[in-house]
Formats: structure tokens, C-alpha cells, sequence
């Protein structure tokens, strides 16, 4: 223990010192202190890489295809579940739907859950489920709930001490929603060291982790040289906290660590073979996965690439969503399929769990639930007469599908099933946020009950510690 | 004030939410963006431009570099270690870097 302390340390002891009886202050007895009795898991994976389709991805128009309608003025409605064609996969009696076939392929390499139940959180809004997706827990909360990538850079740390343990690819949060999307994004009280290190454009990723613009490595060098010789020399260097100095003299050391490491070219994506860049690039998404094969590459931990949510963009397709969904199909289909193949062939997938995964499903007709219908959100009219109403354009949360592979999940497996007739819902082995999150611990050997004493009640990385692993997702 | 990459990353929460904790410890996000920012970057280098214009040497710019930022005056030491790296005639550059030097010294940053 060190001895010195700071002052917020001293603030907290001396308030509760002198006014405990008027029950304000605390000794928070570590804020930190960790009071679980932690069980102990072999892992099989040490990576996640969560491909995250933003914006709600409709389940009958992507992994579980039911029976298409083609478009013909003057359609009813109710009779399209499905708007494209379907194609037979690598496994047995499983269909995508038209445009996945790179991922159709390679599905014998993973798990297909098609029985996703998102939760009822009211009116439908994207970023509180996918706040809900990303921490497990319902909005708003008292305190700022760590993401799940912060919950594991907190428990597992970096797994090369040079590449951030949390790194976030492809999200702005200069677009409508940004300071929703942050809320979420975020280490919450598990400390800002835990926190997502924000990419929001691959193609860039490299500036991030190099010198300032303009600045010559020798001039850098040169920089840090007098700085590490003022910092020998300051007063400070006598008088001040060890946990000041240390702290501040470590972090500067690390980022100075990965500027100047051979491991910061993973960030550069000019140095990617062209054949490879060529396939990975279908824009921003495809060069996230990329981006991010690189880094799994070079020991990241935790990687979340997203296509980006941007309201009525992407996945959020309010209108023409088949034309548009022809669109994202192409965007996801050959990275991913890609990124996979690299892993495999490169041998890391065996310990790089890789999610697909979205905060909803999509409907033509039923918003919310069947049973639990919220406030319809977008006008479907009965008779079809134009194409831009051709598509899922409400909110479906009764039937999504996730995909996952490596890392110990089963190769060649569906769990779970959807009904084939409208609603379109689970029928079969319905899974929800906290079971799945409790999977990808679990992957990791991180204890169910892993828990944090936060403002003097228990804080879990599932609410109350709810959710069980669902060990036949895993070999 | 406009939130930016700079203030985010030293720790200015969010409006939206709820927020009852703060760091007491420096980390790599923080360090990175010091380090090669862009906010921080531009902030110093016009800071370094105006500096060159008011003061007419290297001896006076050290002495008020320590002055203003720490209050004290320089030691012998530091004194020496600063002229090293500025010279005779300091290029904004130069004056660029040793602000950034003393701003990143535990003695002025103040963490809670």
C-alpha cells in the first residue's frame, strides 16, 4: 500500500471521519475492492471481435429466410415475410437469404442462433437497446455502466501490453444519437483506462498511433528526451505522490510505448497486401474487419467494429428496405466471410470469438412483439403500390439472429428457431442479452458472478448476476 | 464549451448521463491524445508562435515558461536541460516543444 494520498482519498476519510453519524460520507472501502468469490473457468477463447450490425437487422431478410414474395404493384402486406430469394449454406437444410453466400459458405466454421429475443424496453428507441445490448443492462442507470468490452479489458487486461485492451472501429458520435451512443460506450466506473479507444474511420486508424502530423520521428524522440529529463529533475520528483507520479510516468511511458512500436503498424492498413485489402474493402465496415483481423493479429483483446449507427442509415431501414438491404448485404458479406477464413487459416479463431450480432429484428407489420406491440413507428400500407414499401420497416424484437464462431463455440451448429409464418417469432430456445453475455465470459473464463462493490451495493457484470451461459452454444 | 476529443478524454463527462465517479489515475487514452492530439497540438504551436514574437530569448522564455505554468522559477538544472533543447535562437518548434515538456510534468497536471 502506498501512503501517501491523494486528495480525493483524503476528502472521502476525513468526511467520514467526522460527519459518518449524519450518514453522509463513506470510506469506500476500496471503490475498487472486489468482493466476489470468483469461480474458476477454463477459457477457450482470449479474443472478441464483435461485428455489430447497428440499426436493427431484419432476421427473414438475412440468417433465416421464410418464404419470398416477390415485388408485383398491388401486393398485400401481410403475405411478404421475406423479400429475397434464399440459397442452401454449408449446412445441412440451413437457407440465407440472397447476397450472404460468402457467409453461407463458411457457416460450417460456426454457430447460428436464430432464436435472439431483444428485451421490451417500451417505444423503440435504437440506442437504448443497443445500450442494452453493449452492457446488459436497461437505461437509464444511477452510475455509468461499463461496456462489455470494458468489463473485459478490466478482468483480462491487454493481451500484448502495447495494444489497447478495448478498441472501438467505425462509430461516430457526430450523428443524431451521439450522446446516447456514448453513453454506452464507455468504461463506466471501472475507470477511463478501461475505456474504448475510438477509431471511427479505419482508413485513418493510424493517426490515432502515430505523432502528431507534421512532427519527424526525430523531433519526437528529441521531445520525449527532455521531457523525461525535466521529470528526473522536478521538484516533484521529491515531493510529490507516488500514485500521481507513477500513474501519469506509466500511461506516458505506454503511449510512448505504442507510437514507437512495430505493433502500431497494424493500425496501417496501407501495408495489407493489395489482394486482401481489395477483398476485405466494401467501404468502412469491410476495412474495420480488416482493421481489426490486423489487430487480433498483433494481441488486441476486445475489438467491436460496427457498421455505424446513424438514424434512418444502414440497418435502420424505415423505407425501400429491399433496395437498401441489397446494399448492406454487400457491405457485410465478403468482410466477414474474409475475416473469418484469415482467422482460420492463420489459427486464431480457435481462441478469437468473433460475434455477429444486432440490437433487433425487423418486421413488415408487427412493431415490438406479437403479444406486446408497442407504438407503431413507421406507416405500412395494406396494398404495396411503390417500392419504397417493399422491405422490414418496423421493429421486430421477437426473433433475431446472431452468429458466432471460433473461441470454443461449435462448428456447424443451429441453435434455436423462428416460426415460419408470420409473426415470425422464437419458437424454440429462446435466448436473451444476459445468457449471451454470460457465454462470451464464460468463453473467456470470466466468473458469472465477477462483481464490483459500486456506490455500497454489489454491481455484476449481468444485472444481479442474471443469465446463465449456454453451454450448447459452446464444444 | 463544445465537447472535443481532448476534454473527453480527460474525463469531462457526458450530459446525459449520470456520472458519480472520476479518476484518480492517468491512462493510455489520455496519454495518447497529450501526446499527438490535434487540440492540443494547435493550442501549443500558436502558443509557441506568440511566445517567439514577446520574448526576445531563449533565457527569458525558460524563466517564464516555469513561472507561469509552475509558479517557480527553474533550477540550475532545469535551466540547463531546457537551454539544451531550445539553443540560442528558438524556433517556434522548439518553444512548441518544451510547453509540452512542462505541461505533461506530474508537477503541473493535477489528477483526482
Amino acid at each position: 500500500m502506498k501512503n501517501n494520498l491523494n486528495r480525493r482519498d483524503f476528502l472521502k476519510k476525513t468526511s467520514a471521519a467526522t460527519i459518518a453519524t449524519m450518514g453522509l460520507g463513506s470510506p469506500i472501502a476500496g471503490l475498487f475492492s472486489s468482493c466476489n468469490t470468483r469461480i474458476s473457468i477454463p477459457a477457450s477463447a482470449d479474443t472478441v471481435i464483435l461485428l455489430f450490425m447497428a440499426g436493427g437487422m431484419a432476421h427473414t431478410e438475412t440468417f433465416d429466410p421464410k418464404k419470398y414474395t416477390p415485388f408485383r404493384k398491388g401486393m398485400e402486406s401481410k403475405e411478404v415475410l421475406s423479400t429475397f430469394p434464399s440459397f442452401p449454406t454449408a449446412l445441412d437444410g440451413i437457407h440465407f437469404s440472397e447476397g450472404l453466400e460468402s457467409i453461407g459458405k463458411i457457416m460450417d466454421k460456426g454457430t447460428l442462433i436464430r432464436s435472439y429475443v431483444a428485451a421490451d424496453l417500451g417505444h423503440i428507441l435504437h440506442t437504448r437497446h443497443q445500450y442494452h445490448w453493449h452492457t446488459c443492462y436497461e437505461p437509464p442507470q444511477s452510475v455509468v455502466v461499463p461496456h462489455i468490452g470494458s468489463w473485459i479489458a478490466k478482468e483480462l487486461g491487454p493481451l500484448n501490453p502495447v495494444i489497447p485492451p478495448f478498441i472501438n472501429i467505425g462509430q461516430r458520435f457526430t450523428v443524431g444519437e451521439g450522446e446516447e451512443l456514448k453513453a454506452f460506450h464507455s468504461a463506466g466506473f471501472l475507470g477511463s483506462e478501461f475505456g474504448p479507444f475510438l477509431i471511427p474511420d479505419p482508413s485513418t486508424g493510424l493517426e490515432s498511433v502515430r505523432p502528431p502530423v507534421g512532427m519527424s520521428t526525430s523531433r519526437f524522440e528529441a521531445r520525449n528526451q527532455l521531457y523525461e529529463n525535466l521529470v528526473k529533475e522536478s521538484a516533484m520528483g521529491e515531493f510529490g505522490s507516488d500514485y500521481q507520479k507513477e500513474s501519469l510516468k506509466r500511461s506516458m511511458e505506454q503511449a510512448y510505448m505504442l507510437l514507437n512500436s512495430p505493433e502500431a503498424k497494424a493500425f496501417d492498413l496501407s501495408l495489407e497486401a493489395k489482394e486482401s485489402y481489395d477483398m476485405y474493402n466494401t467501404g468502412k465496415f469491410g476495412l474495420g474487419c480488416l482493421l481489426a483481423k490486423r489487430l487480433v493479429d498483433q494481441g488486441a483483446r476486445f475489438i467491436s467494429v460496427t457498421t455505424e449507427y446513424e438514424p434512418f442509415f444502414g440497418w435502420d431501414t424505415h423505407d425501400n428496405g429491399h433496395t437498401r438491404l441489397k446494399d448492406m448485404k454487400k457491405m457485410i458479406d465478403a468482410p466477414i466471410a474474409r475475416l473469418i477464413q484469415d482467422l482460420d487459416e492463420s489459427g486464431r479463431l480457435d481462441r478469437t470469438l468473433v460475434i455477429v450480432a444486432s440490437e433487433f429484428s425487423r418486421d413488415m407489420l408487427t412493431e415490438g412483439r406479437p403479444e406486446l406491440k408497442v407504438l407503431d413507428q413507421v406507416e405500412v400500407p395494406d396494398i404495396i403500390e411503390d417500392m419504397k414499401n417493399y422491405g422490414m420497416h418496423r421493429h421486430f424484437t421477437d426473433g433475431c439472429s446472431i452468429l458466432m464462431f471460433g473461441g470454443g463455440v461449435k462448428r456447424g451448429h443451429v441453435y434455436g428457431r423462428t416460426a415460419d409464418e408470420r409473426p415470425c417469432k422464437t419458437v424454440e430456445k429462446p435466448i436473451k442479452i444476459d445468457s449471451i453475455h454470460q457465454t462470451i465470459y464464460h468463453a473467456l473464463g470470466i466468473s458469472p458472478d465477477t462483481n464490483y462493490e459500486i456506490e455500497k451495493r454489489p454491481f455484476y457484470t449481468t444485472p444481479d448476476g442474471h443469465g446463465k451461459a449456454e453451454l450448447d452454444l459452446l464444444a | 464549451v463544445a465537447n472535443n476529443s481532448f476534454l473527453t478524454a480527460m474525463g469531462r463527462p457526458n450530459r446525459e448521463i449520470v456520472s458519480t465517479s472520476r479518476d484518480s489515475q492517468a491512462n493510455l487514452l489520455q496519454s495518447l491524445e497529450l501526446t499527438n492530439g490535434e487540440k492540443l497540438n494547435d493550442v501549443l504551436y500558436k502558443g509557441a508562435e506568440l511566445w517567439k514574437e514577446k520574448y526576445p530569448s531563449s533565457d527569458v522564455i525558460i524563466q517564464e515558461v516555469f513561472v507561469q505554468t509552475l509558479n517557480r522559477k527553474p533550477s540550475q538544472k532545469e535551466f540547463q536541460i531546457a537551454k539544451a533543447a531550445l539553443g540560442d535562437q528558438p524556433e517556434t518548434d522548439k518553444i512548441q516543444d518544451l510547453f509540452w515538456a512542462v505541461l505533461l510534468l506530474p508537477e503541473f497536471q493535477l489528477i483526482y
